[in-house]
């Protein structure tokens, strides 16, 4: 893990770290005026991320969901990724099916779980499924690392998980705010003020990553969508739905969302 | 397997100067002594009096760099093509000319040689040349065969006059920064080198008169050339035993003519693989009907890939353009600003826009006026620079290897008869 530790700024001493995991770099920076803790903090936040990491990546061998996906019958999914699925599960309801973490499954048969509340057992509805908690696992991370930082007492700071779900706790040191800009467009500022924002599209090199459900392709439109508000989890669970939508959905489907916004902007 | 025949790291630095393991990375280029400021300031007014033997495309070439060298003084031409004679001449019209190499060998004023001829006449023309008391400058590949080869490296050691092959890679600046990095482990080890040449030409010459074909093309024919392992594959097989510090076990190969079916005898098209005793394997692939991945020669580390022509590295992990770092640096100094990087996720997959990060920006040339001036530097201190006889030698071996492997249809093996 990179940490770096600056008190050049006197009035505004801030604590960096970077790590990789769930396939991208993450970055905190927490204002903080004492060197110690914010590197305990920072090795708090990798540990708890590394964890999470392993319950819900389905690539983990023996993992909770990689066992949920080899076999047919009910397994065991532990507490968290319990949660994580029946959350999607809603997710997918109010998205008209749009955001979906059986989208790169064969099948197409829905729901893609049956859940057994006793227990916290999961299997799935056939072998055509396949779980996979991609366009979930960034915000769902941020958000723990949001209330890591509440516990620890860090009232500020700005949790980047790849560029695409980014999470603003309380200000920064100098502002009111924090201010972020897409790489490709500069112009446009987002504020972040307890709140996040999530990018969605195709990613460097025009690669496609995030699959429309219903039509079972995987588009590529001129445009990232953009969804901001106050949880992390709920911005990328958008911005994943709307970019997967048909553009005449895409205002419908936000409508649940009255708390949200969402906007397209340059790649 | 054939362990007997196992050359391993220590042995072939042991054998390449009598360096060891610890010693591999500062004496990764122990030749370049013969170019530093130093030795150009130490030869600095003194002239070598170069005859150049073959001032054919190659020729010129080098004596455009020569004549930029103050050491180097060019006093006699030679070739047998009357035209390239002439558009030699016009580079140095005070050079007397011949049509015969053994002439200009007569020439007392001439100390030492820069051949640039086919490759079936390296050898006869390096032998006499060390034999007349010259030093010599001759072009890769070595020579046609590897007894030829190890004759003309031995020849070299009894007569103790300076011999360089035109192996200028080992000269570039930008390929010494990136070996320098591979040898000393920077990037974990390496497993893979890759080589390729493509073109999409049928590397032939305009010929006046038809009785020239094969004296202007002699790169096509047989007898002549051992086509694209001698005119393109040398500039690229040292890369692996630079990278390694090792040499191949084994070699084994297929090509053939598939496109330009024009009465040439040299293939078109070939793929080479050459096997570490480590296992690592570095490939050789051309071919000339097809230009889309130019020429590309790749060190593949654990931890990277460094492009040698290109002078990148491209890590496993590249790093990402981190705004936070740049919003730090505006909380430094005092700046409340926007931080200007969201975008859909960065992730390792997408390695492939990566651009990497260059390895050596500032370098520029390819290395042949530097191996030029250190030939001329060395034939003016009579000193011969440690291993770089060794290390176009072996390079020239690898070529003769990978187009006999082709030519016999089997995996051939490097011979103990084949060290130096």
């Amino acid at each position: 893990m990179k940490f770096r530790y600056s008190g050049v700024n006197p009035s505004a001493p801030v604590a960096y770290c970077a790590f990789y995991a769930m396939h991208t770099l993450v970055e905190v920076l927490c204002v903080s005026a004492d060197e110690a803790s914010a590197r305990a903090v920072s090795d708090r936040i990798r540990g708890m991320v590394a964890g999470l990491e392993r319950e819900l990546s389905r690539h983990l061998e023996g993992g909770p969901l990689n066992r949920i996906n080899s076999s047919l019958e009910f397994e065991d999914a532990g507490d968290e990724l319990f949660f994580c699925l029946e959350l999607s599960e809603q997710f997918r309801d109010a998205t008209a099916g749009y955001f979906d973490v059986a989208a790169l499954s064969p099948s197409r048969e829905r729901p893609s779980c049956i859940f057994s509340a006793s227990g916290h057992r999961v299997k799935r509805v056939s072998g055509g499924i396949l779980l996979d908690m991609g366009g979930f696992a960034k915000g769902y991370a941020a958000e723990k690392v949001r209330r890591l930082l509440e516990e620890e007492g860090i009232a500020d700071a700005l949790v980047n998980f790849g560029n695409s779900t980014v999470l603003g706790v309380g200000r920064h040191p100098l502002g009111d705010c924090w201010k972020v800009s897409p790489a490709a467009d500069e112009s446009v500022c987002l504020e972040l003020r307890d709140s996040a924002l999530s990018v969605s599209g195709v990613q460097a090199g025009g690669r496609r990553h995030i699959v429309d459900p219903i039509a079972m392709t995987c588009p590529s439109k001129g445009y990232g969508v953009v969804v901001t508000g106050k949880s992390a989890l709920l911005c990328e669970m958008l911005s994943t739905a709307l970019y997967a939508a048909p553009e005449e959905m895409q205002d419908s489907i936000m409508k649940g969302f009255p708390a949200y916004s969402a906007g397209h902007i340059k790649l | 397997m054939k362990d007997e025949k196992l050359i391993d790291r220590r042995s072939f630095l042991s054998r390449l100067g009598g360096i060891g393991l610890a010693g591999a990375a500062l004496s990764a280029f122990p030749w370049m002594e013969s170019c530093s400021p130093s030795r150009n300031d130490a030869t600095s007014g003194a002239k070598v009096r170069l005859g150049i033997i073959g001032t054919g495309s190659r020729g010129r070439y080098l004596m455009s760099f020569l004549k930029d060298i103050p050491q180097a003084s060019v006093v006699a031409l030679c070739d047998i093509y009357g035209p390239n004679l002439e558009l030699g001449a016009e580079m140095f019209p005070d050079a007397r000319r011949y049509t015969e190499y053994r002439r200009l060998l007569e020439d007392r004023d001439v100390d030492a040689v820069v051949i640039a001829t086919p490759l079936d006449r390296h050898f006869r023309m390096v032998m006499d040349a060390l034999d007349s008391g010259r030093d010599v400058y001759c072009e890769k590949s070595m020579a046609y065969h590897i007894d030829e080869c190890r004759q003309m490296y031995m020849k070299r050691k009894s007569t103790g006059r300076i011999l360089f092959i035109g192996q200028q890679r080992l000269f570039d600046p930008k390929y010494h920064k990136a070996m320098e990095s591979i040898v000393r482990g920077d990037f974990g080890p390496v497993v893979n080198v890759r080589n390729y040449w493509f073109r999409n030409a049928d590397w032939r010459r305009p010929v006046p008169s038809p009785e020239l074909e094969r004296l202007i093309n002699w790169r096509l024919y047989r007898e002549y050339s051992r086509g694209l392992m001698t005119e393109l594959a040398c500039h690229q097989l040292q890369n692996g035993t630079w990278a390694t510090g090792m040499l191949p076990v084994k070699v084994m190969g297929a090509g053939d003519i598939i496109y330009w079916k024009d009465g040439r005898e040299v293939f078109d098209n070939v793929c080479v693989i050459y096997t570490f005793p480590n296992g690592v394997n570095m490939t050789f692939e051309s071919v000339i009907s097809n230009a889309h991945f130019g020429m590309g020669e790749q060190i593949l580390c654990k931890d990277a890939t460094i492009d040698l022509p290109g002078s990148r590295i491209f890590r496993e992990t590249p790093p990402a353009k981190s705004g936070m770092e740049q919003l730090i640096a505006q909380i430094e100094k005092g700046v409340f600003s926007n931080s200007v990087f969201a975008g859909t996720s960065w992730n390792a997959e997408t390695a492939s826009a990566d651009r990497g990060e260059a390895i050596m920006p500032e370098a520029e040339g390819d290395g042949t006026r530097e191996i030029l001036q250190a030939f001329c530097n060395s034939c003016i201190t009579g000193k011969m620079p440690p291993r770089i006889l060794e290390e176009a030698y072996y390079s020239s071996v690898l070529g003769i290897l990978g187009d006999e492997a082709i030519l016999q249809g089997k995996t051939l093996y490097m011979e103990e008869g084949f060290i130096i």
